[in-house]
């Protein structure tokens, strides 16, 4: 066999090698991402969701229904961070007041969560 | 193990590049029909397939002794599980998958006989040999300290496998090519040393040019993992490269002897001419490679040392170099100054010395002279104490929390002398050979936080001064010093009032943490890039200025404010004291707050303080007392001047030491 | 043996090198809330097969959930879950393997308050 064939032939079956390993690595890893990705968005979308999350009750608007709560981290949500939620009925806002520790629950379809329980804590 | 994984590593790393070198040689020096010179290239190629067989080898006891050590235990160096694992889920174990492969298919290349009797088969067989050694050696850079260098990953693991193609190249070439110029001495040689000269020629072209490329580099890579002169001298990875470099210079030397005279020295077609050189040649490039295999074994014990970015050095010097010795001494700095100057006039002396070759030997030593009398002159008033410790980095970072901690242990172990506020008036101070410093001057650049470390531990001879290490552990002297850097802060800070000093930052903001209720604590670091207020507050004074920042959140937060009130009661139930009205939306403290206030009333003592943070963590401002400070006009104002501000590109605060 | 004890003794095998750069709970915190879970950030990207933490208490007993791990999002950050913790002292121990090959092995300490 003239060597220049041999050469041509050890070449080609690098690049079959390294694109097997690309499809085995690299896309095996991009595909991994991808499902991780598809799966937060498919969580994050269109299913009802719920979550307990404690924090301290910083304003009340009774007028508007809405609570403003300091809070900790709302997994797959938003982070730690003072934010205003809409409240499922007026009567949960009555059971407490500005600096209240509490815990409270969030639930809905993003974007559109209210706050559907709320107990003081301590 | 560590010798056996060494020794490993070493073979490894000589034969994959000696394996490059070969390879690159043979290509250099082209085909040839003279027999010497054929039986010549054949002789390399079966070296390189042993090589190319020791290189895996090798490569198998890396493997082994790398699973022990990630595994914890040697026993993994035998366990198939184990092994599997650090090769299919470390980035390492990739790495030497495709090395591994890459070198039995060139190994399997090398043992087929092919023939080469035509160009085209011999360009592409040699090309081939060449290619699959050099994609070999590459990868070696994904799996080193390059790989974790962060956030420049790419950049390092680039340089550093042009580093290593370029090592290849140039040291690797140096074995062929001396068995080259001894089978051309010799007699029955004579048909190939018009080849050898040529190969000689090429070889030393390129060699010089991967040198510049290896220098260019290294270069590059040191600053990547070294970093800093105490890095350098002051840790095992510093001093290796320091080794290495020295090797370097060895071989450097008679690299440029080779070149400039040995090489000039092969012309001539006469069949004894170039003899004698030829053969001294060949010996001295095997000097070469000699040094340059024992660099790689400096190099191998580097691979396996962390980086110096990542140890803490211990200075080797009774004295370190600084212009801050030069402070407030006039006639040093002149003196330094003139030194300087001779300095420069011997570097011109230098430059011109090899520009002008007439004149070389004279201007080389003017050269030597004037810089070894401006060295001489000013380098001695920038000699300043120094100590094993002098640039350890606090392992405690410059915290609320520390700094409270080194309050209690200077009250317990440094009051007594130093004094309660630290102005060196204490009782027991009296009477000592040298008067207890005053530690709220200011702490200028002439000492650092290691210094310090090493006066608390270790004591000042002759001064009264003991050493606490016998009394104080390792963190509680970094709480110390973080202590007496807030406390001269603290003190040169009563003379901050509510004016921003354009682009001037000196006072670091210590960083604490701090919870609002039961959600989780936050830092002060982590508002870094915002504009922020504390506010240590006290009702019912403060009730109408936090009223007034309660309204006006929405235009602060708009100007890049963040507000953090701190009660200076500390009382847990802050928030509901505050009252439901008007609206308080910004964190209000309700745990972590005595520590705050413990470590910033060392800044700044009222019933109510405001200091304003800029956006790299700096205090600008400080206002006292809720009164004047009520005009919120005067703080917009403010906080306009420091976004109208450029941001520089400096370290963060706690990374600066003094 | 002899070989494990040059390993031990050569400078810097085991030193920082893989550094912790940030830690929730930090370093020595006092707590007045059990935290939730422990978050290790380091400065270089971490090898998931090789890199553990762990939390116990004073008295030596593993007190995580044991599910150590480094993050899918982050390479450079390990973090692992805690049930409701009893006031107390508690150390948090780790042993990573960055992607240069080096194993570093250490330690911190956070404290929960006990309730007002």
């Amino acid at each position: 066999m003239r060597a220049w064939k041999a050469v041509l032939l050890i070449d080609l079956a690098l690049i079959v090698g390294v694109g097997w390993g690309y499809a085995f690595w690299g896309l095996r890893e991009g595909r991994l991402e991808r499902e991780l990705s598809e799966a937060r968005a498919a969580a994050a979308s269109g299913i009802e969701r719920r979550w307990v999350v404690e924090g301290v009750v910083r304003a009340i608007f009774p007028e508007l229904g809405v609570i403003v709560l300091t809070h900790g981290d709302i997994p797959g949500y938003m982070p730690a961070m003072t934010m205003g939620f809409r409240v499922a009925s007026p009567k949960i806002q009555e059971a407490v007041s500005v600096g209240d520790a509490v815990r409270f629950t969030l639930q809905g379809v993003l974007p559109n969560v209210a706050v559907t329980t709320i107990e003081k804590i301590k | 193990m560590y010798a056996l994984g060494l020794a490993a590593r070493w073979l490894h790393l000589a034969s994959s590049v000696l394996l490059v070198g070969a390879a690159a040689m043979i290509v250099m020096a082209g085909r040839s029909d003279r027999a010497t010179a054929q039986r010549w290239e054949r002789r390399v190629l079966a070296s390189a397939w042993i090589w190319a067989l020791a290189a895996l080898a090798s490569g198998v006891v890396i493997v082994g002794t790398q699973t022990a050590l990630f595994e914890g235990r040697a026993a993994a160096a035998f366990e198939p599980r184990a092994i599997g694992q650090m090769l299919l889920e470390t980035q390492a174990g990739r790495v030497w998958l495709v090395r591994a492969g890459i070198l039995t298919i060139l190994a399997v290349f090398l043992s087929l006989h092919v023939s080469v009797e035509r160009r085209a088969d011999w360009r592409a067989a040699r090309g081939e040999v060449a290619m699959l050694a050099v994609a070999a050696l590459l990868p070696l850079a994904a799996s080193g300290h390059a790989a974790a260098v962060e956030p420049d990953t790419a950049r390092a693991i680039a340089s550093d496998g042009l580093h290593v193609l370029a090592a290849g190249i140039w040291v690797g070439g140096l074995v062929p090519l001396a068995r080259l110029l001894r089978a051309a001495a010799t007699e029955e040689g004579a048909d190939a040393r018009p080849y050898a000269v040529l190969a000689a020629r090429r070889f030393s072209r390129t060699a010089l040019a991967m040198i510049v490329l290896l220098a260019a580099t290294g270069a590059g890579l040191a600053i990547f993992h070294v970093g800093s002169v105490a890095g350098l001298v002051g840790t095992s990875y510093g001093r290796l490269l320091l080794g290495k470099l020295a090797l370097l210079a060895l071989a450097l030397a008679i690299a440029a002897l080779n070149r400039s005279v040995l090489l000039a020295r092969l012309g001539g077609d006469g069949p004894t001419v170039g003899r004698p050189a030829m053969r001294r040649l060949s010996g001295f490039v095997l000097v070469e490679a000699a040094l340059a295999l024992a660099i790689l074994v400096i190099v191998a014990a580097m691979n396996v040392t962390p980086p110096a970015r990542h140890e803490p050095p211990v200075w080797p010097f009774t004295f370190r170099l600084s212009f801050a010795a030069l402070e407030g001494r006039a006639e040093e700095a002149t003196r330094a100054l003139i030194g300087s100057q001779i300095g420069i006039v011997g570097l011109v002396a230098l430059i011109a010395g090899l520009a002008m070759r007439a004149w070389r030997l004279p201007l080389a030593a003017v050269a030597l002279a004037s810089l070894g009398a401006g060295a001489g002159l000013a380098l001695p008033p920038l000699a300043i104490d120094a100590y094993p410790t002098t640039y350890l980095r606090p392992s405690v970072p410059y915290q609320a929390g520390a700094i409270v901690a080194g309050a209690a242990l200077y009250q317990a172990n440094c009051a007594g002398c130093h004094g309660p506020r630290g102005a060196g008036d204490g009782p027991e101070g009296r009477g000592l050979p040298r008067a207890p410093a005053d530690l709220r001057a200011p702490h200028t650049a002439q000492h650092t936080a290691g210094d310090l470390f090493w006066w608390i531990s270790h004591g000042i001879p002759g001064s009264g001064m003991p050493g606490f290490a016998s009394r104080l552990g390792e963190e509680q002297c970094w709480e110390l010093i973080n202590y007496l850097r807030a406390l001269s802060a603290g003190y040169a800070a009563r003379n901050m009032g509510p004016t921003v000093e354009r682009d001037r930052r000196w006072l670091v903001a210590p960083d604490f943490t701090f919870a609002v209720g039961p959600t989780p604590p936050r830092a002060l670091k982590d508002f870094r890039g915002r504009t922020v207020l504390v506010v240590l507050y006290a009702l019912p004074g403060s009730r109408a200025r936090m009223s007034q920042l309660a309204g006006r959140e929405g235009t602060l937060a708009m100007l890049g404010v963040e507000v953090i009130a701190v009660p200076i009661d500390a009382d847990p139930d802050a928030i509901r004291r505050l009252g439901p009205d008007p609206r308080v939306l910004f964190p209000v403290v309700t745990q972590g707050a005595e520590t705050i206030v413990a470590a910033y009333r060392l800044f700044a003592v009222a019933p109510h303080v405001e200091l304003l943070v800029d956006r790299q963590g700096y205090v600008r401002a400080i206002t006292r007392g809720s009164g004047d400070a009520a005009d919120l006009d005067a703080l917009v104002a403010r906080v306009q001047q420091l976004n109208a501000e450029k941001i520089a590109a400096e370290a963060a605060p706690e990374e600066h030491v003094h | 043996m002899a070989g494990l004890a040059a390993l031990a003794l050569w400078p810097g095998a085991a030193l920082a090198h893989a550094v912790l750069v940030k830690s929730v709970p930090a370093q020595r915190a006092t707590l007045a809330e059990p935290p939730p879970r422990v978050e290790l950030w380091f400065n270089e990207r971490l090898e998931p097969a090789y890199s553990r933490a762990s939390v116990t208490n004073e008295a030596g007993a593993q007190v995580d959930l044991r599910d150590g791990a480094v993050s899918v999002e982050d390479p450079r950050r390990l973090s692992l879950s805690l049930p409701a913790l009893v006031p107390g002292r508690y150390t948090v121990s780790f042993r990573v393997l960055s992607v240069d090959g080096h194993v570093v092995e250490s330690k911190l300490t956070f404290t929960v308050k006990e309730r007002r």
